[in-house]
């Protein structure tokens, strides 16, 4: 019986120190230094919510700008990968593997060279300006490409498309063919199956997709600093800042604790929505 | 006076043919369906069964050939238009609905009214003895109840065909024997026209009054489950269906000789094969003057539950199958290595020419 029991924490002990060491302790250290105070450029023990306070009113107004703005990359980048991937599962045949290689190769590129090539693509002097210039279709550059929001999310979604093409390819490979063809046989067309077959039993993996994207996106700093302009500051660019510039480890804990929850909260009204539309829709 | 309806076929199908790449899937095949039958297409994997099924169901377009239903030409037109409804092999049940929301989809979709549909849902859940699992979702389901669930999705559309992929392929000896009389049964009830594919010719027997046998992308032979048994029209169909010893024979000038019997049989000069049923034969000490027969060597006595199978050696270098009776073996044993005559009737063999 002893020997069992001490091969079972063999077994775990491994993983467990992985959880430990790399999840649990840091978010737990940071949960309870968010409760601190900075004096005299040295932490304080403490437990007041004034953190929170602070989060909640001076940095309302970034927290809720960055959640629009992640809902919306979350959101693009979703409806893209599921095409996507709709297109790998049902017409790509046996090239649909190469079209996910394809996506997936681009993250070699790594995460700043695609800013860059934005940078690139949408700037005054950029490909995209140059060309409608040329074309005769605007009199001149369109200054909104870059240095603002859309350019930040069109750089996220480029980013995070990838990443959620994987949990969405997976699933729709689980979704058989012959549910499909059932509804076909029973008079729905392609819309209705869709509706009605394929997104019910997507379900997960669009939101584990989505939810990839939107935290992801909430928590970037480099894109909006990058690509932002002056006017886009994300929570994460107050984040850094408590922690780099200002030397403010609880500030900056409690900003990012207050986002965590408000994105997890985000998501999870998300998740219901998606059941309750998919619920509206369906025959 | 009869309306042309009633004497056209309800299913017609005319120079159907398919091929996937170069590999042709079917030859051009006629095939007509009655009213009210119920046919088996039966043959080997890669026959094109399935092939010609899902033609029906319009699932797959053939490159040449019409569709006719009830005498309308439904070749253009794809499942969702078409008269048919498939039950698919694994059934293919939603997986994220209940059984009355799967057995309901598809009058929803044709928009009946809330009260006409659940009185329609109902009596098929009760028809098929599925009623108390109404709320549950597919994989909650044993296979039978999933199959149930299936046939009901179908049934309740009212085909005009319904079509059955291999249906109880998926099931138990125990459950497919008990669900075959089931879906007899069900034919029966509903008089609905069903084709159904199937490698299991036994299945096919049991269930069918019609059999279109296929091998390589043809139709070989078609007819009631009697005539393709008693009367299979070449060595593929004897060998497929039921269990048969294929004799090889020359022919000449209108009659073929077996080890001193001679058997009239016209056609050309050639190969041909002779078939007889393993419980046609009879084995007697006492060489029969007017049966055909072969003298050989009992070399086993297989027990098969309600039968005894024999093999016999013959003098010829065949091995036969003989089939005995339980009773007959045991109140008149042979002992194996026993030097025995093999005899048949002459209207037991059945020439077949070689195809």
């Amino acid at each position: 019986m002893s020997s069992i029991r001490s091969r079972d924490v063999a077994a775990v002990a491994p993983s467990f120190l992985v959880w430990t060491g790399f999840f649990f302790a840091p978010i737990l250290y940071l949960l309870v230094v968010s409760f601190w105070r900075v004096r005299q450029y040295k932490l304080v023990t403490d437990a007041s919510f004034d953190n929170y306070l602070l989060a909640a009113g001076e940095y309302r107004h970034a927290i809720v700008f960055t959640l629009v703005l992640a809902a919306l990359v979350g959101v693009v980048t979703t409806v893209f990968a599921f095409a996507m991937a709709y297109m790998i599962r049902f017409h790509a045949g046996r090239f649909g593997n190469v079209l996910l290689f394809i996506a997936l190769t681009t993250l070699f590129g790594g995460y700043l060279v695609k800013i860059y090539a934005w940078k690139g693509l949408l700037g005054s002097t950029g490909i995209i300006n140059q060309a409608l210039l040329a074309a005769g279709l605007i009199s001149e550059p369109i200054s909104w490409f870059l240095y603002s929001p859309f350019a930040v999310v069109i750089t996220l979604v480029h980013f995070l498309l990838p990443y959620a093409l994987l949990p969405i390819n997976a699933a729709l490979r689980g979704v058989d063919d012959a549910p499909i063809e059932a509804a076909r046989d029973l008079g729905a067309r392609p819309s209705r199956i869709l509706i009605d077959v394929i997104l019910p039993q997507c379900e997960r993996g669009i939101l584990t997709a989505f939810a990839l994207a939107f935290f992801v996106s909430a928590g970037d700093y480099v894109t909006p600093q990058l690509v932002g302009g002056t006017d886009t500051f994300m929570i994460g660019n107050f984040i850094q800042s408590q922690f780099v510039n200002r030397m403010n480890a609880p500030v900056g804990a409690a900003l990012a604790f207050a986002t965590l929850l408000m994105t997890l909260f985000v998501v999870a009204l998300v998740s219901l929505l998606y059941r309750r539309i998919l619920k509206a829709c369906a025959t | 006076m009869l309306s042309a309806s009633e004497h056209t076929p309800l299913l017609r199908l005319t120079g159907i043919s398919k091929s996937f790449g170069t590999q042709a899937a079917l030859h051009p095949l006629d095939l007509s369906v009655a009213r009210g039958d119920f046919v088996a297409l039966l043959g080997p994997s890669g026959c094109g069964k399935t092939t010609l099924l899902r033609v029906i169901g319009g699932f797959l377009r053939s490159d040449q050939g019409r569709v006719e239903i009830n005498g309308a030409d439904v070749t253009d037109l794809g499942p969702e238009q078409r008269p048919t409804n498939m039950v698919f092999q694994g059934y293919g049940l939603f997986p994220h609905m209940t059984v009355r929301q799967n057995v309901a989809y598809g009058l929803k979709i044709a928009r009946t009214p809330a009260e006409k549909l659940s009185q329609a849902v109902g009596e098929i859940l009760e028809m098929m003895h599925i009623s108390g699992l109404s709320d549950r979702l597919p994989r909650a389901l044993s296979g039978g109840q999933q199959q149930r669930v299936a046939l009901a999705r179908a049934l309740v559309m009212k085909p005009s065909v319904l079509l059955l992929d291999e249906p109880l392929a998926a099931l138990d000896l125990q459950l497919r024997k008990s669900m075959q009389i089931e879906l007899r049964n069900l034919h029966r009830e509903i008089g609905g026209t069903f084709i159904c594919v199937t490698h299991d010719q036994g299945e096919a027997i049991a269930l069918a009054n019609r059999v279109a046998v296929m091998n390589a992308g043809r139709i070989v032979q078609e007819g009631t489950p009697e005539d393709i048994y008693q009367r299979p029209s070449n060595a593929f169909v004897a060998g497929f269906v039921g269990e048969s010893n294929i004799l090889s024979l020359t022919r000449q000038s209108g009659s073929c000789l077996l080890a001193g019997n001679i058997i009239p049989s016209s056609g050309p000069d050639g190969t041909v094969a002779m078939m007889i049923r393993p419980d046609d034969i009879s084995l007697v000490e006492v060489k029969p003057a007017a049966d055909i027969s072969l003298y050989g060597q009992l070399t086993d006595a297989v027990f098969m539950g309600d039968h005894v199978k024999l093999i016999v050696a013959a003098e010829t270098g065949d091995m036969l199958t003989v089939h005995r009776s339980r009773q007959a073996w045991h109140s008149d044993p042979i002992e194996s290595g026993k030097r025995i005559f093999a005899s048949w009737s002459r209207d037991a063999c059945h020439i077949l020419e070689q195809s």
